[in-house]
């Protein structure tokens, strides 16, 4: 497993937003039943989910998030050197997103932008190479946008995904800081699992064409096409038994931290269940496990800062907390960073109507 | 533990009533509760009682409730 410990880097600031359109659990009756919906919707946590209405991409939520943390922690553009963007829903297959967002934020040219390719693990790697290119000398200031619309991957008549997902875009503001305390990561793949949460077509191994756009009952009697999100939640979940205790180990021991020691552990809201079932297994108490997706639902690379702004934002703004976080799922990939933040800059949870512009910013 | 303790435990995960089941049920073709969630349940129920993680395609190729008994090693007894 990679691990690193990486000091004189801080969090800023972090803030979400997502659209403000809700879809609830029994607007699922029709569909797949009552009975079985709530079964459903009791297994996985989620009650209800925020969903982009068409037109709204991940760029989107995540341009509205990083508008109201530059205004909110008074950071000029110019000042910004470094913008990642981590997605799995881009705008476009090219030019990279992180391109498109540095236009709509009207940053400086003296910016390395880059987009980064994962999901569930996304957030952790995304702060990895942030910290990293912070620390080693190259970058001041990074805004890192982390966010998903899987809503417009998955099939209405999935019961496996349906019910699932949400939608969310976040942005996390990064500065080189002499004396912070440093951040313990730990990173890891299995590309064995690579069937397992996979969109099959619609990328270059398997173009689209009209018969991949078709939805048709599948083998598990779930209806999709291959266009659609398909996940495979027995091997996802003996996935996590196996790697995900020894990450949350290793990170520990990377930061020479006891479980006590810990204020909170923000995994990434995949499911109740699995999240519940994995904190009693690792034994760690409940109160510091954040369970935030019951009005989210997952929101993939969004989730973990999501469940920060919703979870912890009060706490953040006033107190130095020492967090866990981890990632896991696409890929298979995983990671996860053992770190101590705040006081820092957590603006309220930002509601998205429709595709936001930009706003006409000086470049200081 | 014994197969009378587990059959309790899984009547559960397949909501069947308690005392019911005698092993020799198909899962697909007699369970209604048999379904991916159950599979999830049972996975953390083998894990949480066994330390055995098993394996999802393992269990998919079981077809009675006595086949699911057959991958935990001998760890339940009649």
């Amino acid at each position: 497993m990679g691990t690193a410990k990486i000091s004189g880097v801080r969090l800023a600031g972090l803030a979400s937003a997502i659209p403000r359109t809700v879809q609830t659990v029994a607007e699922a009756f029709p569909v797949f039943g009552e009975a079985a919906t709530q079964k459903i919707s009791e297994s996985t946590g989620v009650r209800q989910r925020h969903v982009v209405p068409p037109g709204v991409c991940t760029s989107d939520l995540c341009l509205a998030a990083a508008e109201r943390l530059l205004e909110e922690l008074n950071w000029g553009r110019g000042s910004v050197d470094g913008l990642i963007f981590v997605s799995q829903t881009p705008d476009y297959v090219l030019p990279a997103t992180s391109c498109a967002l540095h236009g709509r934020l009207q940053l400086a040219k003296e910016c390395a932008a880059f987009d980064l390719n994962l999901g569930c693990s996304g957030y952790v790697y995304g702060l990895w190479v942030a910290t990293q290119l912070i620390s080693g000398g190259s970058l001041c200031r990074v805004l890192l946008l982390v966010g998903d619309t899987i809503s417009r991957i998955t099939s209405p008549r999935d019961r496996s995904v349906a019910l699932l997902f949400g939608d969310a875009g976040t942005a996390t503001a990064l500065e080189r800081a002499e004396g912070s305390p440093p951040l313990s990561f730990s990173l890891g793949t299995d590309g064995n699992g690579q069937d397992h949460l996979v969109v099959p077509a619609g990328g270059f191994r398997q173009p689209c064409t009209e018969a991949s756009a078709r939805r048709t009952v599948r083998e598990d009697g779930n209806i999709r096409s291959d266009e659609d999100l398909y996940m495979n939640g027995a091997e996802i979940f003996t996935f996590t038994l196996r790697e995900v205790p020894p990450l949350l180990k290793s990170v520990l021991g990377t930061a020479g931290w006891d479980v006590s020691e810990v204020d909170a552990f923000i995994m990434h809201q995949a499911n109740r269940f699995m999240l519940e079932y994995l904190a009693k297994r690792m034994r760690l108490p409940s109160e510091k496990v954040v369970v935030a997706l019951e009005n989210r639902g997952n929101t993939s690379s969004a989730s973990v800062p999501l469940a920060m702004t919703d979870a912890l934002a009060g706490r953040l703004r006033q107190e130095s907390l020492r967090l866990v976080l981890a990632g896991f799922g696409v890929g298979f990939s995983w990671a996860a960073v053992a770190l101590t933040c705040g006081p820092m800059v957590m603006p309220e949870l930002v509601l998205v109507d429709a595709p936001v512009a930009s706003t006409h910013g000086e470049v200081a | 533990m014994t197969k009378k303790e587990f059959l309790v435990l899984f009547e559960e995960i397949v909501e069947e009533p308690p005392g019911t089941l005698t092993g020799s049920e198909k899962l697909r073709e007699q369970l209604v509760g048999w379904n991916s969630l159950a599979v999830i349940s049972f996975l953390a129920l083998v894990d949480e009682h066994f330390g055995i993680t098993l394996s999802p395609r393992a269990i998919a190729e079981c077809k009675t409730v006595n086949d699911l008994i057959g991958l935990l090693n001998g760890k339940v007894t009649d």
